[in-house]
């Protein structure tokens, strides 16, 4: 009977063993503090929104205050909107995205109806308050005319050349205040 | 590896160290998990933010490009998301058609390689964490598709990309915090868990030194000792065996004892029973010797009668030493004792035994040696060990006396070969015999052992030796009587 070698000893291999896998353990929980790097991650589709050359879809132009000026935001419509329209969705102001940019509206709330009409290469804005009074200031003027003229006005003129008539009190007056809009969004009284 | 760890080795200090070593691990185990989740999830929030800003911005801002972008255009786009910022100020740089991304003024991070090959080849807005001069940073990049001709249908990519990146030091504060937190509460948990672990430990140690205590009394003879035992742990069971055991040896000690003392008793009945006989036959032995001595009796029978005589004798001291022994045994050998000068009594144990003047016998007593002692024990002690070594040892025989801290040493030195090793620890045991052929010794075998017990009872010693020359040595001490400390 061949006689079988001794058992090795256990005890302490089992602790040295324990106490490298304690060792590890904490090694491991006190090198994991920080921000790890990571490879490229996708995180979702792409943004969109741009206008394809030649295809165009219908847009509305809104024209905001920014830190550098007024400045034309674009918004994706279903058709070419009226001046009327255009207004309605200047008169609620920036998106939160446009706010984010900096953007306001200087258009105070007026306490009365906008009413835009249009006429040939022409649009007639009603507006319940004076300019006179202060109540409507230059910046707020040109967020109103540059937006109007940017619509869809009868006429086929380009937008730098569309007479906006703009009539206080919202009474239709033989004189109202003619401007024009910019080629960077600040109206100019219109040659008369 | 070389090191060693040196365990410790109080049970207690096993048992914290353990209870604590578990109590680290758990809550390490937990703190991390906990981390880790904490972690992923700030860090999920705040590039989910950042992903969802740049496409809100993107969306609002793609429609008034004017397209396909020049530079120029690229770095408008650039400045106002930088403006926009969105949850965070990032800096942003655009990109048509793969080109370098355009930023809005130079300085900005480099966007990383990996993120706008990811970006151009999926075709899917991504992130990415990056190190910066050791800072972490996060970078996006979405890809900008052409508007869509009829809602719900996705439009063709455009070919402009959008990066933006900012560095991740509120997320890092955040997480530093974690960190802190997690440190400052695993301190607390650690040393309240020294609480439980040292009650633990409490529980387990105090029965086992209750165990110790108990054995530690049934060693100095507490036979009665016994432990008692609640719970139902394992050491209550280890209680109980204690017990068990315990009663056991007590058992076992009584049933001894008693049979020891039955013994006793029977000796010391017999050698009583023996006396009363005895002393018949000596008187009619004494009769006999007479006239064996006188030569009334023929000679074979004078012989005989002498013979018997010596036996008789011999028997009878043997039965007045058993009797001495059996009073010993029962502790009822009465110490007469009075303030003596051991000189004297030697030499009185010299006269009365007729070795005074003996050559044989020599005495070196110097100086007094005051005892308080029982003459007559005293003087059998000194008859034993002096007679002894004149039957066993060579003479001369020597008698030295003299004083020592407050003992008296009294050693009888004799010339002989001395005592064999092996038999020098049983000299003072009864019925000892030293030469397993000698059946029978001159004495009764109990000399030795009365002389050993006489003193004990005067509360000295008596040991035996082998002087450096040959020759046994005993020793003999007693007391020393100073007549101011011994107040009786």
């Amino acid at each position: 009977m061949t006689r079988l070698p001794a058992p090795p000893r256990r005890v302490p291999r089992r602790t040295a063993t324990a106490l490298s896998a304690l060792t590890a353990f904490f090694a491991a929980a006190a090198a994991g503090c920080g921000i790890p790097s990571t490879d490229a991650v996708t995180a979702g589709p792409p943004a969109s929104g741009i206008q394809q050359p030649g295809a165009e879809t219908p847009s509305v132009l809104l024209y905001f205050a920014g830190p550098n000026g007024i400045r034309a935001v674009s918004r994706p419509v279903d058709r070419p909107p009226s001046p009327q329209q255009a207004l309605e969705l200047l008169l609620k102001g920036p998106s939160p995205a446009e706010r984010g940019r900096g953007l306001t509206s200087q258009v105070p709330p007026m306490g009365g109806r906008l009413t835009a009409t249009t006429a040939d290469g022409a649009v007639d804005l009603l507006v319940p308050v004076t300019i006179a009074s202060g109540a409507l200031d230059v910046t707020a003027v040109s967020q109103l005319a540059c937006t109007a003229a940017h619509a869809d006005v009868p006429g086929g003129k380009p937008p730098t050349q569309v007479d906006i008539r703009i009539h206080e009190n919202n009474l239709r007056s033989p004189k109202p205040w003619t401007v024009r809009c910019g080629p960077n969004g600040n109206v100019t009284l219109a040659p008369t | 590896m070389n090191f060693r760890l040196r365990v410790p080795r109080g049970l207690r200090v096993r048992l914290v160290v353990a209870v604590l070593l578990a109590v680290a691990f758990g809550a390490l185990l937990t703190a991390g998990l906990t981390f880790r989740q904490a972690r992923s999830s700030t860090l999920e929030r705040t590039q989910e933010t950042a992903v969802a800003d740049l496409r809100m911005q993107l969306d609002s801002l793609a429609p008034g490009m004017t397209f396909p972008p020049r530079t120029e255009d690229l770095r408008d786009l650039s400045r106002q998301l930088d403006r926009a910022g969105g949850s965070r100020a990032w800096r942003s740089s655009a990109s048509y058609r793969g080109s370098t991304p355009v930023p809005a003024s130079p300085g900005a991070p480099p966007v990383p390689e990996d993120l706008r090959e990811a970006v151009q080849r999926t075709s899917q807005a991504a992130y990415q964490r990056f190190d910066r001069d050791g800072r972490p940073w996060l970078a996006v990049g979405m890809p900008v598709a052409y508007a869509a001709h009829r809602p719900g249908t996705a439009g063709k990519l455009s070919g402009l990309a959008v990066y933006a990146a900012f560095p991740l030091d509120d997320e890092q504060a955040d997480i530093s915090a974690l960190v802190t937190a997690a440190q400052a509460g695993a301190v607390p948990a650690l040393v309240l868990a020294l609480v439980p672990a040292l009650f633990a430990a409490r529980s387990v140690l105090r029965p086992v030194r209750r165990l110790r205590g108990g054995a530690e009394r049934i060693t100095a003879g507490e036979l009665g000792t016994r432990l008692d035992a609640q719970g139902h742990d394992e050491l209550a069971d280890l209680t109980r065996s204690f017990n068990t055991m315990a009663e056991t040896l007590q058992k076992d000690d009584t049933e001894l004892r008693r049979m020891e003392a039955g013994a006793r008793r029977f000796a010391a009945d017999v050698a009583h029973e023996l006396r009363t006989p005895l002393a018949a036959m000596t008187v009619v032995t004494e009769v006999l010797d007479e006239d064996a001595a006188a030569g009334v009796l023929p000679e074979d029978t004078a012989d005989a009668v002498r013979l018997v005589s010596d036996e008789i004798r011999a028997l009878a001291r043997m039965v007045e030493d058993l009797m001495e022994v059996s009073r010993f045994d029962a502790k009822a050998a009465p110490l007469h004792a009075e303030e003596l000068d051991l000189r004297t009594l030697v030499a009185k144990t010299l006269q009365l035994r007729g070795w005074e003047g003996d050559a044989r016998v020599t005495t070196d007593l110097p100086v007094p040696l005051p005892v308080r002692a029982d003459p007559r024990r005293v003087d059998v002690i000194l008859a034993n060990l002096i007679g002894n070594a004149l039957r066993h040892g060579l003479p001369p025989v020597t008698v030295t006396g003299r004083t020592a801290h407050d003992q008296v040493l009294i050693t009888v030195t004799d010339h002989g070969p001395g005592i064999p090793e092996d038999v020098l620890p049983h000299v003072f045991e009864r019925f000892y015999k030293a030469e397993t052929a000698r059946t029978r010794s001159e004495g009764s075998g109990l000399g030795l052992a009365i002389a050993y017990e006489n003193a004990h009872l005067h509360g000295g010693t008596l040991t035996a030796a082998n002087a450096p020359g040959g020759g046994a040595v005993f020793t003999l001490t007693l007391p020393l009587a100073t007549a101011p400390q011994e107040p009786r």
